[in-house]
């Protein structure tokens, strides 16, 4: 196989130093009939993500009497990619929806609304590596539009080997030919990372590389937390209420 | 899903034990199950393990057959990984497709595998472009007594390190053993606040199904990283837990070694 | 002058868990938003004034819901909320023993009802038994954001007041979003928009004065006012113009009875919040 180079002259293909996100976009509250939603693109990804509820449960049987149960669908459009996706859930996209469910549960506060349902639909519009990172970020701010109770914000991005380095927010190229890709979520609490809420990981790296990873995984989720925050203040900064 | 009252009543117990830093079976907090390993057990299959961990119990399954390489690597065979959590083996298990338990496992079992390089897949191209082998590994949980993780992880390597390419029934050659170059082991832990349990029992996880499994290879490299679970992770904890899969992985290798 | 500023869930409030209120959780000591809202800070205690949500039942609130369902026991009632409520026989003070349950209310019935109790399940029981409480007959359901109640009643039912006053129509706002108005048809039409108005924009300065001169405003257009009362009343702001003192003379004794009940049950909230915030702090 050909060798791909990945870093040339200390920078990656995309011109992005090691440390540096791709150009994010966020907007929030941009679907009428969602209780809470969000727009997101984050390099190439486009993403919508909606919030329905809380809600009445159905089918009933899932219903939980001490919480709300939280559901998390990921899911690709058959034209978000190159060769044409067949359309509905397949074993990834299965995985990627309990991953990224159980990134939101415990900072969700589920006991809030016991025999309920929060619904959280995300849909790859546009892929690009990435996009489970992409639809939490933007599940998280449709989250907090739909004004659901949380301990915090989240955020995601991945950090990537490539060429023996590790990069931040890797893009396609990186993902497909990299060493290793290791997606994170961080709960952020009043400008804090507080903990971990998702972590996979895929490729080889060694335990010193994955403690740098972590750490630089921190500071991308930084930024992208003040630009989730940034989008929802655009929102509603109206409702900046004045009074005597 | 049928509710499994018997793992709320354990609860209690549980955490009572916890709080000296006990567990309910007399484990120490980093002490694995026993592990046996037997292979070759289905001679229909290539390739075959099953593994008791504890109670739970997990067969694997190779079979392989030619087919047609991913256009993107013409040269290099194929591995297919699934997994069946069929109902003899909990109350809790439903007949149907695989559901998103055991897609993450075979996912996860399969990552540990392909990142780690186990098999030399450049030695399984029968006609580049045309002809590859496929690897099917097929993880069929038996008993569920907790962490089928690992015990799959563990059965699919062995059921690898066990298995003939059958290149004689295809005519394309004389049989051959599967070239296997590295062992990779994934180890499951629970994680309640600030304790790690390493491989979990069924008991154990009614405290909350909330565990990370770190795969290493033998260079001791991390190769594959799974936090399954509704929890907080803290950055200590799984600082902690770096180390302590590389050491644990360290011991259930050696068992591979003999196999 | 100062103004509320937007939080997000997270941001940390107080150091003082004593006052933890409403909208906002406490941890390690310290006071979190737990929803978008504006922060209402004071010296007795901090709480958040969701921007957003649905509606979650509390005890004692004024719901307007519809009927989904009738049993031998009682009414199954869409309140508008996760929530599906519950009407038993007994607190229907128009159920008579030589009634069905049916012919006192039946499917697609809207109805205004208090909560009277709710378990720790969420299992929601209404009763009728109140006087501001009925079956819907006649007017029509306006349905708002549950998190803008607040605003459509105003500070101390002032708004209503307003709308009530200066439309001469009857207003019962349930704390579900659903407001239930009944009146001439033009003068509703014109409260209705009003209240889209009040839900739409921010709670700046002067909203008061904007809703007075948007009805003197709609009432030339439809023809239900003189264009030289706009002027008048513009200067007057928000007192109840002498032309309209009259017709509120001449009103029916319900709509009297509702202006309070409204107010009363704006207040009713206000105490709620104490006892959440009672709730938070053990």
């Amino acid at each position: 196989m050909e060798e791909i180079k990945l870093i040339v002259d200390g920078k990656r293909l995309d011109g992005r130093d090691f440390e540096e996100l791709r150009p994010i976009k966020i907007e929030a509250g941009v679907l009428k009939r969602a209780d809470g939603s969000c727009y997101l693109e984050m390099g190439k990804n486009k993403v919508v993500a909606a919030v329905y509820g809380p809600r009445e449960v159905h089918p009933k049987h899932l219903e939980d009497p001490s919480m709300a149960i939280v559901r998390y669908r990921y899911n690709m459009a058959p034209f978000s990619v190159e060769d044409r996706k067949r359309p509905g859930p397949d074993r990834r996209s299965i995985e990627i929806s309990k991953v990224s469910r159980e990134a939101l549960e415990p900072v969700i506060m589920k006991e809030l609304f016991p025999r309920s349902a929060i619904d959280i639909f995300v849909e790859v519009l546009q892929a690009d590596a990435g996009s489970r990172t992409a639809c939490l970020n933007a599940a998280s701010v449709a989250l907090v539009d739909a004004g659901i109770p949380m301990k915090g914000m989240v955020a995601s991005v991945a950090v990537a080997k490539v060429d023996g380095v590790l990069v931040l927010d890797p893009m396609k190229e990186e993902d497909n030919y990299g060493e290793a890709d290791i997606p994170f979520a961080f709960l952020i609490r009043n400008g804090k990372i507080e903990s971990i809420t998702l972590l996979q990981m895929d490729g080889r790296v060694t335990a010193e590389e994955l403690r740098r990873a972590l750490e630089l995984a921190k500071k991308g989720a930084m930024q992208i937390y003040q630009l989730q925050r940034e989008a929802i203040m655009r929102k509603y900064i109206k409702e900046k209420e004045v009074v005597e | 899903m049928p509710e499994d009252i018997l793992m709320e009543i354990k609860k209690d117990y549980v955490l009572s034990k916890l709080r000296d830093g006990e567990r309910i079976d007399g484990r120490r907090l980093d002490e694995i199950r026993p592990i046996e390993i037997r292979t070759g057990l289905i001679a229909k299959a290539e390739g075959s393990a099953l593994v008791r961990l504890g109670n739970t119990m997990v067969v694997a399954g190779v079979k392989m057959q030619p087919g047609e390489p991913f256009p993107d690597a013409p040269d290099q065979g194929i591995i297919i990984t699934n997994a069946e959590l069929v109902p003899l083996a909990s109350p809790t298990f439903e007949p149907g497709p695989p559901d998103e338990n055991a897609i993450e496992l075979a996912r996860v079992v399969d990552r540990g595998i392909r990142h780690s390089d186990a098999v030399d897949l450049s030695k399984l191209c029968i006609e580049e472009g045309e002809k590859v082998w496929m690897i099917f590994i097929d993880i069929w949980a038996l008993d569920d007594d907790g962490n089928l993780m690992d015990a799959s992880a563990l059965a699919a390597i062995a059921a690898l390190l066990n298995t003939t390419v059958p290149a004689e029934r295809f005519e394309v050659g004389d049989n051959f053993p599967l070239p296997v170059r590295d062992l990779p082991v994934a180890i499951t832990s629970l994680v309640f606040e600030d304790k790690i349990l390493v491989d979990p029992c069924r008991d154990e996880l009614s405290i909350g199904k909330n565990t990370i499994t770190i795969t290493t290879d033998q260079n001791d490299n991390i190769v594959s990283i799974q936090k399954s679970g509704p929890f907080l992770l803290s950055e200590k904890v799984f600082d902690r837990l770096i180390d302590l899969s590389i050491a644990k992985a360290k011991e259930v290798r050696r068992l591979l070694k003999d196999v | 002058m100062i103004s509320r500023k937007i939080v997000l869930p997270g941001d940390l409030v107080s150091t003082n868990p004593k006052t933890a209120g409403p909208g906002t959780y406490v941890e390690g000591g310290k006071v979190y938003a737990r929803v978008l809202g504006l922060l209402d800070k004071t010296d007795l205690g901090v709480r958040i004034i969701p921007l957003k949500g649905r509606y979650i039942p509390s005890l004692g609130d004024t719901v307007i819901g519809i009927v989904k369902e009738v049993t031998a026991n009682g009414w199954i009632v869409d309140i508008n909320s996760p929530y599906i409520a519950f009407l038993p026989i007994p607190e229907n003070p128009a159920m008579k023993p030589n009634r069905k349950p049916n012919d006192v209310l039946d499917i697609g019935d809207a109805i205004i009802a208090k909560v009277m109790n709710i378990d720790p399940k969420m299992k929601v029981t209404l009763t009728m038994k109140d006087k501001l409480c009925r079956p819907i007959r006649v007017g029509r359901i306006v349905a708002i954001n549950p998190t803008r109640v607040p605003r459509v009643i105003g500070k101390k039912g002032s708004m209503i007041k307003l709308l009530k006053s200066e439309l001469d129509i009857q207003i019962i706002v349930g704390q579900n979003g659903l407001i239930w108005l009944n009146g001439d048809r033009r003068k509703v039409s014109i409260a209705e928009e009003a209240i889209y108005i009040i839900e739409q924009e921010a709670h700046t300065e002067g909203l008061t004065d904007r809703i007075t001169e948007f009805i003197k405003k709609r009432k030339v257009e439809l023809g239900l006012a003189e264009p030289e009362e706009v002027g008048k009343t513009e200067t007057e702001q928000a007192e109840v113009p002498e032309e309209f003192k009259e017709n509120e003379e001449k009103k029916v004794e319900e709509a009297e009875e509702s202006v309070t009940e409204t107010e009363n049950a704006g207040e009713k909230s206000e105490s709620k919040a104490k006892e959440c915030q009672l709730e938070e702090r053990r």
